[in-house]
């Protein structure tokens, strides 16, 4: 692959941001990425990548805790028989709750860790590209493409007023 | 005393009195009592030692001192009830304990009382249905291992029933239960496995026991109503309220129908004490010592609890074991009469019966079929292995 | 102390800068405060030792009211707890633009008071020396807990609870860590340089870009929406500690939305009356405004009725059911030895909290604080009015008996108070107390700015 550059402007807004990123995108470019202190759903269909995954991870993470539960709870019964009150060893209505419980903490726990796996957190080393800014009051779209390419980035990401347009060859 | 007594004399619970006769005088702090005759002040015997070394000394006052040398001329013994006394106000006050949170059982099936004419009834369509079906056994039996020839349980007549306590001395002995002292029974952590409870007589009506209180009793301060007394202990229910909610499972019901401790799973929760509605179980607030010599009176049978377990009445398990394992030894069943409770062998009066419920023909299930048979708040369907028969009326004929 | 005054270049700038700035540095009055804290924690320490040597017998606790002040504690912090998550889970999917501000304060009131909760059932159990006979570890002798008990439900929901609300609290913070670090960055001395690594450390690695965003935003939603479920299930199954036994006056079925609307009420007057100084003294006045407080004021209010109803319907149902045990109990509950706890119940849960009808008052962020304080104090004694009454006044009148707190109990019921309000001060000195990232979605969303009071809202 030929060299590549990298276009990176810096702005303080972040409905800016979401117009600059949509005329990049609708331009056809796919490497673009963006930083910023906050996110909002508007961006996240401009930058228009497919929902997280995430998602996947509570499901089964829930799922997995739910039969646990009850696993748990009617195999230590009939382990371990003790009748208590003269109820069933298998007493499901009662172990409902634990299962429920162990959902929600299963459910939970993976949807986390989920998001750190695909987010490679943790980590010590932040992204080459993180700039303190960028968890203030500055937001950065930085756009990898051709070097032919580069100019026409430049001008469309100046005509959205960053503060500061920066081009790495 | 009756409250009438107290009222004229201006003395309430714990106030001390004078109590002086012709032949002595002794000094004893009031117990306001409805059970007690309007005429009449009672003491109880049996206290005021002066020989029996430190534990005895000090504790309550001897009212042979009260009475004349002589015996009474009508009937030739001591004259107990026939020395006249007088009552003074002393105006010192002592703190008196009672383990008894009320005497009114408000209806509630606890301490269930029945005429005679009923009982009589009763007891006759009793033996019609004992005689047309010998070998039947009470509800009760069923709740333990479909394959154990045992369902433990008790029979208890509130009519034999005179109160004397001797019960439950028997089962602090037999069980190494503390005794603890007023202090801390002030305090409401009295150790007794087997309480009696008095309660005032009122009549059940019909056959759900939906009594009221005796009008007499409720409303008219002078009236003297007859107390029953109600030996209350662990009822071994089939479902026990007590064992679901223990998160340990150190309380379950075992394969012969007891329901069973297990101190050395016990964390302390308390939570099974607050859902007996009978509050059989007793806490262990504290150890408790047993200064020389009282340890040497430990038996050895029964563990010595440590602080922060929950224990109640086990039907004198260790009992139970001997006389499984002598019977299994001679490769038999365990007999009726051969295994039983502190407390039933203790009983002048009998009132109390040990045995099998499987076994139809052992005295406590033909007890448990009788006609005065009923379960202490049967309403709950906690299904007790304990049978109590209902005392019979003292007061009138009429039902 | 608060930030320095004065322009910045953007209003995302000025939010960082204000909450970052009310960060680290103590006065006087702060330690002071934390040293008495100390003192009072370390008093009930001794206290529970005593307890755990000479056994329970030390606690007023006795038959028949097994359970007092520790079980009075125990759900009365877990009720504390249930604002924070409500706040910040419910609150979120419901897109209330106001819970911005207050919902970081609220989860880590959460976190502490849960963390105080759970310190009761260790405390109040006989052998507290066993207490992982509670755990359904594999172990040796093959023994297992017993799953139908509801103590063990209170141990899963307490833990999932305390798991799940310390993992939302920390994903919520991950932005703002990171925000901190990059703030401290180049920061001069061992302290400087330490507190830079620190929330280096903390902050995950997070940098801002749009695929963390993504991951993140989803699995925060996520943990939103189970955690809301699990709030209302926390509290139910605290109160099947009770409805689940037959002791009259706990067997309910009311019990479970009863005790969750409790646990809200109460928890939002917790949140009121720890904003109020909190906001003051670290200089936050112009980010929790009137018009935070007046919807507090709402839900406050909302909850308040929706307890009152609950008494009623109470009353009602033991009444209607005809039963004579209930009867009783319900009639010595507000006419004999306990009618103190009662009047204090009713007057400051139900009375009181009326006051938010009006506007005017909802808006007086002094006499909300006021009214925020007799809720804490009524919920209080409602769960001791529930747990003592009927465990005071049960089926056999043989084995009736009252209840008194003794200094053990006393001791440690302080302590508690002081073990949660340790955490909450050292939180909001060491980490940022709003979340700065959500203050700038909603100034970037136009749904609220800092000093907005939205008088005409």
């Amino acid at each position: 692959m030929a060299a590549r550059e990298t276009v990176t402007a810096i702005y303080d807004d972040i409905h800016t941001v979401v117009g600059a990123v949509r005329s990049i995108r609708e331009e056809g470019y796919e490497d673009v990425s963006v930083f910023g202190p906050i996110m909002e759903a508007e961006l996240e269909d401009a930058i228009g990548k497919p929902p997280s995954p995430v998602r996947r991870y509570a499901l089964i993470g829930g799922l997995t805790g739910c039969i646990s539960g009850f696993a748990l709870t009617t195999w230590s019964s009939y382990y371990y028989p003790l009748v208590v009150g003269g109820k069933a060893l298998a007493s499901i209505p009662a172990y409902v709750v634990i299962a429920f419980e162990m959902t929600i903490l299963f459910a939970g726990i993976s949807a986390l860790i989920g998001m750190l796996i695909h987010n490679r957190m943790p980590t010590l080393t932040l992204h080459a590209a993180h700039q303190p800014g960028y968890t203030d009051d500055q937001f950065g779209v930085r756009v990898v493409c051709e070097p032919s390419r580069t100019a026409a980035i430049e001008e469309m990401l100046r005509s959205y007023g960053p503060d500061e347009v920066r081009v790495e060859r | 005393m009756h409250p009438a007594v107290a009222e004229r004399l201006g003395v309430s619970t714990g106030d001390l009195v004078a109590v002086s006769s012709p032949h002595g005088q002794l000094e004893a702090p009031a117990f306001v009592y409805h059970g007690v005759r309007p005429d009449t002040v009672a003491i109880p015997i049996g206290q005021g030692h002066e020989h029996f070394g430190r534990w005895a000394r000090g504790r309550g006052v001897n009212p042979l001192a009260l009475l004349p040398a002589a015996a009474d001329e009508a009937s030739g013994a001591t004259a107990w009830l026939t020395t006249q006394v007088a009552l003074a106000v002393t105006g010192e006050r002592v703190t008196l304990v009672s383990t008894q949170g009320s005497h009114d059982d408000l209806g509630r099936e606890i301490a269930e009382v029945v005429s005679v004419g009923a009982a009589a009834e009763a007891e006759e369509q009793a033996r019609q249905a004992i005689a047309d079906e010998p070998g039947a056994l009470v509800e009760a039996a069923e709740d333990a291992d479909p394959k154990s020839p045992y369902r433990w349980g008790m029979a208890i007549d509130l009519s034999s029933c005179i109160g004397c306590s001797a019960c439950v001395t028997a089962c602090y002995a037999e069980n190494n239960i503390p005794v603890v002292g007023a202090e801390l029974c002030a305090q409401g952590r009295e150790m007794a496995w087997l309480r009696v409870e008095s309660y005032y007589e009122h009549l059940s009506e019909g056959e759900h026991g939906n009594g009221h209180v005796d009008a007499q009793a409720a409303e008219d301060e002078s009236a003297v109503p007859h107390v029953v007394h109600l030996p209350a202990m662990c009822q071994h229910c089939g479902n026990a309220p007590c064992e679901p909610v223990c998160p340990v499972y150190a309380t379950y019901h075992n394969p012969e129908g007891l329901n069973i401790q297990v101190y050395n799973r016990c964390v302390g929760t308390r939570y099974c004490s607050n859902n007996c509605p009978y509050k059989a179980r007793r806490f262990e607030w504290f150890d408790y010592d047993f200064p020389f010599p009282l340890n040497l009176q430990l038996n050895p049978d029964v563990t010595v609890r440590e602080k922060g377990v929950m224990e109640k009445c086990t039907f004198c398990v260790q009992r139970i074991m001997k006389a499984r394992n002598d019977a299994n030894a001679e490769g038999r069943d365990v007999s009726d009469g051969e295994v039983t409770t502190a407390c039933a062998q203790t009983c002048p009066a009998e009132a109390i019966a040990f045995g099998n419920l499987r076994d139809p023909n052992s005295r406590v299930s033909r007890l448990a079929r009788a006609g005065r048979a009923y379960h202490m708040l049967g309403e709950l369907n906690t299904r007790p292995a304990v049978t109590y028969l209902k005392a019979v009326s003292r007061g009138s004929e009429e039902g | 102390m608060a930030g320095v005054a004065g322009p910045t270049r953007t209003p995302f700038a000025r939010v960082s800068r204000d909450i970052i700035g009310a960060l680290w540095d103590s006065d006087l009055r702060y330690r002071m405060m934390m040293l008495i804290l100390l003192a009072v924690i370390g008093w009930a320490g001794v206290a529970w030792i005593y307890q755990i040597k000479y056994g329970m017998g030390t606690a007023g606790i006795t038959h028949p009211v097994m359970w007092g002040v520790y079980i009075t504690n125990f759900v009365f912090w877990v009720g504390i707890a249930h604002s924070g998550t409500l706040i910040s889970a419910i609150l979120y999917l419901l897109r209330s633009g106001w819970r911005t501000t207050i919902n970081r304060a609220a989860e880590a009131m959460t976190i502490f008071a849960v963390m105080t909760a759970g310190l009761f059932p260790l405390i109040h159990l006989g052998r507290v020396w066993y207490f992982y006979f509670l755990a359904p570890y594999p172990n040796q002798r093959l023994l297992w807990p017993n799953f139908r008990s509801p103590l063990i439900w209170d141990f899963f929901a307490i833990s999932t609870y305390f798991t799940i609300s310390l993992l939302f609290w920390y994903s919520g913070l991950i932005p703002d860590l990171a925000t901190i670090r990059d703030k401290l960055k180049g920061a001069h001395g061992l302290w400087g340089r330490f507190k830079e690594k620190l929330y280096g450390y903390l902050s995950l690695g997070w940098a801002g870009t749009d695929t963390q965003w993504r991951h993140y935003r989803r699995a925060y939603l996520y943990m939103a929406a189970i955690a809301t479920p699990l709030v209302l299930s926390v509290h139910s199954v605290v109160s099947w500690d009770f409805a689940m036994a037959i002791t009259p006056g706990w067997h309910s079925t009311i019990f479970a939305p009863y005790f969750v609307a409790g646990a809200i009420f109460s928890g939002i007057a917790m949140v009121i009356t720890l904003s109020v100084p909190f906001r003051w003294a670290l200089g936050l006045e112009d980010y929790i405004t009137e018009y935070h407080y007046d919807n507090m004021g709402k839900l406050l209010l909302l909850t308040s009725l929706i307890v009152g109803y609950a008494y009623i319907a109470e009353y009602f149902m033991a009444w209607y059911s005809g039963d004579p045990v209930e009867w009783e109990s319900f009639r010595w509950r507000a006419l004999g030895d306990y009618m103190g706890p009662f009047v204090i119940m009713m007057t400051c849960n139900v009375i009181i909290p009326l006051l938010c009808f009006w506007r005017k008052i909802r808006r007086n962020i002094a006499a909300l604080f006021v009214i925020s304080i007799f809720v804490n104090i009524g919920m209080w004694y409602e769960r001791f009015v529930i747990i003592v009454t009927s465990l005071a006044h049960e089926y056999s009148p043989g084995a009736w008996g009252l209840y008194k707190p003794s200094w053990v109990e006393l001791s440690i019921t302080a302590g508690s108070f002081a073990w949660f309000l340790f955490w909450f001060m050292l939180f909001a000195k060491t980490l940022p107390a709003i979340s700065i990232t959500e203050v700038k979605e909603s100034i970037a969303e136009g749904v609220w700015s800092p000093g907005d009071k939205k008088e005409e809202a």
